[in-house]
Parts: structure tokens; C-alpha cells; sequence
């Protein structure tokens, strides 16, 4: 059978349990369309053919003992902040270009333990920071669907690799929209869980009262069996949430009738594309269609929300990457006996540009004289923000919005005004603020570029926000477009 | 209030970071950009809210003292810039 990685992860689960193909087949699949496509893409930092190959064999000798998960023998990408035991772990910067993790990611242990094929290890903004993967330290990545534009970021490896058919599904982590703005970007589904939900363990730290791991996939479907395998409590983690976890996927019917949408006006305001807007509205008769019953609602701190974020995740941040001290391990400069002046170069040579600016700005927002103004200003408008979601999650089951208020815009188009490219996560960052889960369906096309459609949903309403995605993926025919390259 | 260089070198000392000249003038204007920006927050009536540092329902995990097993010390030694016998060498703290 040829072309074996234009399955989805659901068809290829169900091709390897019936025998149709094996795993080292759609594995060898994968690599020759990654030699084919990546030279172009770039979406990742790190390769790892050679053990590919091996898991592959070893997934085939566990299917035949009849032992398979669903997602043993299933290629997939690791966003490169995940730890990766032996395997170089950058988190798209210099100062981790020689770090090697002598520890799995809680969740690289459960795909490993499932046999899901890591392929490598997904590009990415440095240390997460930013919206166009254009901040890696080593290579941007480029759109599959225009190579001149950005695939969204920072988990832009993951939703272009996913997009341009190397895997078939790859881990990424959200943060103010890092999951969600690349798959809306790229044509892909992307879901940010609700906090807690998946273990952060191993996850390089960028602001950890938002950090969220989650799969990037081409269906909604496949996106729960993800889910499925990495959702549950951890011993490791302090905030995983202990609650008796059952299979979303299994569950899943796409059946949305009654269900009460709420479409925030503050959603579709200025700032947000026309081509976006007509797109989403056209969505949410498609989803009334399925059976929803669609309410206005209103979310007047949503305007708070950037700054608020661009407050917060920066002080996180600040205090978070203090560990890279050039001495345990790390980018260390060596050309000086004096332990300060050795830290303040190792960081200084280490650190690129964005994380520095995040970095001063999180000091800055916490430093004495300003703390109240700015750093704890900004806890209290978060408390505001989440009442605000909690009270209309009261009135409607979940939220209907854009995902990015653009399509992909142009390699360089952003790079040098922090702000502009900060705005690219205004319809994102709310759900981290609330710990909330959100997703990214394709909704069509703009001048041949992706939109996606965010549905939001209160704390572990995962169920319901893939129903809802499942019933708009259903009765429109985007997941059976193929990127352009 | 506009940060002043000054501001950002004192910013990049607390941060331990060493800043080109460039990087300083830059980060300048940028920081004064963005903090700008936060200004608008202060339309935001906080009168009795209460901080959200947060958002999951936290609770204080214990376990039973009991030893486990860590991570062995040459695994940890493995990604140190400057390792002596089965430490980490650094520099010199005491002058």
C-alpha cells in the first residue's frame, strides 16, 4: 500500500490492527514524505529515523501478540520542551542546543508505554515564547499550505509537521495559544486542555500557572485518542488533577442537539480579520444547523486579557528560567573565573532576544514600586476574567469565536514589532487566564490560507468541545483537503 | 513612566543578563512600548478582588517519607559544563 501517511490516526490504528499494513510500513511511509517535504517545511529541530525504524519493529512484533494500543505503530512529533530520555531536548534555544534529558516527560512515557514512533522533536518559538516560530534559535518553519508565510507558533513545528502529512500527530504546549493559533494557522486541530488535566512533568517551564500540554492532529477524532493516552494524574506533578479519567474518544458521537453556543460579540471585534469573521459566522450556522441552539453572550474583560497576560507569563517566566545558570548544565561561558560575570555572559550568549524582553519585563513588573501597579493588578483582572467565563458558562454550554484574529501572515511581516506579534494570541489567551480547555477546528479557507474556529468550554469539558468539533467536521468536507505542497 | 536606561541596566543586572549597547537601546524602547500597553488596565475597577495566582484548586500533596530512588549522580553529572570526581565544579563563590 503506498502513500500510507495520508491516513488519519484513526484509519492507520485500525489498518495496523487489521493487518493491512504493518507499522515498520507507514513508518517508512512517513520518513520518505519527510524526506520529500521537510527540506521545504522544517518543522523539526531533531530527527530520529534510525530508533524510528527500531520502535517500528518492535510495534509490529507487540501487534502481532496482540497487545496494541491505539496508538501503537503511529508516527508522531514531540515539541521540543518536552524531555526526551538520550535525545537532545533544545526548547528552540542556545542555551539548551547540548542538553540531553536523562528523563522522560510524564507524557513521552505514556506514548512510549502506548508505542505510539517518535519521529523527533518539533521546531518551536524559543522557550515557547512567541507566535510564529520564527524565535527558534535554529530555523524557522515554514507553512506547508505558503512557504512564505509563518505556521503560527510557538508549537509551529508541530501543527506544520502535522499539516504537511510527515506525522500523524504530534504533541505541542499552550500557554497563551500556542497550540491553538499554529492549527488554526496551519489547518489543523489543536486542543489545549483544561489545567491539570495532562501531566507538566518533564515540560520545560515557561509560565506554569499556564502551561498546558496537547495533541495537534488532522481530525477531531484522532485528536481524543490522543488525548485518551495522555490525560490522567501524576504523582509528579503537584497540579495534575486526580479525577477518575475515562476514554473521551469512545464516547464521542458528534451529536450537538440542544446544546446552548455562546458567541462573545467582544470575539469579533476590531483587529479581527473580515474574511476570519465571515468564515466563524458561516461556522456557527453550520453548527445551529447540527442542532445548537446559538446565544449572544458578552465577555467585557476580554479586552484586559493580552495585557494582563503579557503581566503575567513574563514574571512567571522571569522567575522560571533563573535554573539556566550556565553551571548544572546548559549554554556556560568558561572564558572567566568570576561566577557572575561567567552566569551574566552564559545567559546573555544563551537567551535570544525574546526571552530577554520577556525576562526584563517580568522583573520589571515585579520589582519593587511597580509590583502592585502592574504584577498584582493584573492577578486581580485575571480573578475577573475567570467570574466573567464561570457566569456565562452558567447561561451556555460552550464558547464559539475565531481562533486568530488572521491567517498565517508573512515570514519577517512581525518579527520586529514585539506587539504586533503579541496581538496574534488576543483570542487565545483567555482560556489560559481561566484554566480552561479550547480547541482549533479548520473552518475554511481565506485566500487559500487556513482559519480555525476556537470552541471553549468550562474546566474538563473536553467531552463536549470534541462533540461540538466533531458535529462542524462532519457536515463540512475541510479535513479531506490536502496542504498544498 | 518612562523606563530610562538606567532602568534597564539595573533590570539586566537583576536578571543576571549581560546586554550589548544595542540590546540595551532596543529593549528600551520596546519595554517602554509594551508597558504602555498595561497602562490600560489601571480602567479596571479591583476594588475587593481578590488576586488569582492559580487557577487550579491546589492542595498540598504529601507522601510518606519513605527514601526513593533519584536520579543516579552520573546522569546528572552527564549534561554539567565542568564536572571533578562526582561533583559539579564551579566557580569561586568566596573571594
Amino acid at each position: 500500500m503506498s502513500e500510507l501517511w495520508k491516513l488519519t490516526l484513526k484509519e492507520a490504528s485500525d489498518g495496523l490492527t487489521q493487518g493491512l499494513f504493518s507499522a515498520k510500513e507507514l513508518t517508512e511511509s512517513t520518513l520518505e514524505r519527510i524526506q520529500d517535504v521537510e527540506p521545504k517545511v522544517q518543522s523539526f529541530i531533531t530527527l530520529t529515523s534510525e530508533q524510528a525504524l527500531v520502535d517500528a519493529v518492535r510495534a509490529d512484533e507487540r501487534i502481532a501478540s496482540g497487545n496494541k494500543t491505539p496508538l501503537t505503530g503511529i508516527p508522531m512529533q514531540l515539541k521540543d520542551l518536552l524531555c526526551t530520555r538520550d535525545v537532545p531536548t533544545t526548547c528552540g534555544s542556545k542555551m539548551l542546543e547540548q542538553f540531553v534529558p536523562v528523563y522522560n516527560a510524564t507524557v513521552v512515557e505514556d506514548l512510549n508505554q502506548a508505542g505510539a514512533i517518535s519521529l523527533g522533536k518539533g521546531n518551536m518559538d524559543e522557550f515557547a515564547m512567541g507566535s510564529s516560530c520564527e524565535t527558534s534559535a535554529f530555523h524557522p518553519t515554514y507553512n506547508p499550505w505558503d512557504l512564505n508565510r509563518v505556521p503560527g507558533g510557538s508549537s509551529g513545528g508541530a501543527a506544520a509537521s502535522v499539516a504537511s502529512g510527515q506525522v500523524l500527530f504530534a504533541i505541542g504546549s499552550d500557554t497563551g495559544g500556542s497550540i491553538r493559533q499554529p492549527a488554526a494557522l496551519c489547518g489543523v486541530v489543536g486542543m489545549k486542555p483544561t489545567y491539570g488535566l495532562v501531566s507538566r512533568y518533564g515540560l520545560i517551564a515557561f509560565a506554569s500557572s499556564l502551561d498546558q500540554i496537547g495533541p495537534l492532529t488532522r481530525t477531531v477524532y484522532d485528536n481524543a485518542m490522543v488525548l485518551d493516552i495522555i490525560a490522567g494524574h501524576d504523582p509528579m506533578d503537584a497540579t495534575s488533577v486526580n479525577r477518575k479519567s475515562e476514554s473521551i474518544s469512545a464516547t464521542l458521537t458528534g451529536d450537538i442537539k440542544g446544546r446552548k453556543l455562546g458567541v462573545p460579540s467582544e470575539y469579533f471585534g476590531n483587529g479581527i480579520d473580515e474574511g476570519v469573521k465571515n468564515l466563524v459566522k458561516d461556522a456557527i450556522k453550520t453548527l445551529e444547523r447540527e442542532g445548537a441552539e446559538i446565544v449572544e453572550v458578552s465577555l467585557p474583560h476580554t479586552k484586559y486579557a493580552l495585557s494582563c497576560y503579557y503581566i503575567i507569563a513574563p514574571s512567571e517566566c522571569s522567575s522560571n528560567l533563573a535554573r539556566y545558570d550556565g553551571v548544572k548544565y546548559g549554554h556556560s561561558f568558561l572564558g572567566t573565573d568570576n561566577m557572575w560575570q561567567a552566569m551574566e555572559n552564559s545567559r546573555g550568549e544563551g537567551f535570544g532576544q525574546e526571552v530577554k524582553r520577556r525576562m526584563m519585563i517580568g522583573t520589571y513588573a515585579l520589582s519593587s514600586g511597580y509590583y502592585d501597579a502592574y504584577y498584582l493588578k493584573a492577578q486581580k483582572v485575571r480573578t475577573l476574567i475567570k467570574q466573567e467565563f464561570d457566569e456565562v458558562f452558567q447561561q451556555v454550554d460552550a464558547i464559539i469565536s475565531p481562533t486568530s484574529p488572521t491567517t498565517a501572515f508573512e515570514v519577517g511581516e512581525k518579527i520586529g514589532d514585539p506587539l504586533s506579534m503579541y496581538l496574534s494570541d488576543i483570542l487565545t489567551i483567555p482560556a489560559n487566564m481561566a484554566g480552561l480547555p479550547g480547541m482549533s477546528v479548520p473552518c475554511g479557507f481565506v485566500d487559500d490560507l487556513p482559519v480555525g474556529l476556537q470552541i471553549i468550554g468550562p474546566r474538563f469539558s473536553e467531552s463536549r468541545i470534541y462533540n461540538i468539533g466533531m458535529a462542524y467536521e462532519r457536515s463540512t468536507d475541510w479535513v479531506t483537503l490536502k496542504s498544498a505542497i | 513612566m518612562e523606563i530610562d536606561k538606567q532602568q534597564i541596566e539595573h533590570l539586566a543586572s537583576l536578571i543576571r543578563v549581560q546586554l550589548s549597547d544595542d540590546e540595551i537601546t532596543s529593549l528600551g524602547e520596546e519595554l517602554n512600548g509594551i508597558v504602555n500597553e498595561f497602562n490600560i488596565l489601571q480602567e479596571v475597577n479591583t476594588e475587593d478582588v481578590e488576586p488569582t495566582g492559580h487557577i487550579a484548586d491546589l492542595q498540598t500533596v504529601l507522601r510518606s517519607d519513605e527514601a526513593q530512588k533519584s536520579i543516579d549522580v552520573e546522569d546528572v553529572l552527564s549534561n554539567a559544563p565542568q564536572t571533578s570526581n562526582e561533583f559539579i565544579r564551579v566557580k569561586r563563590v568566596i573571594e
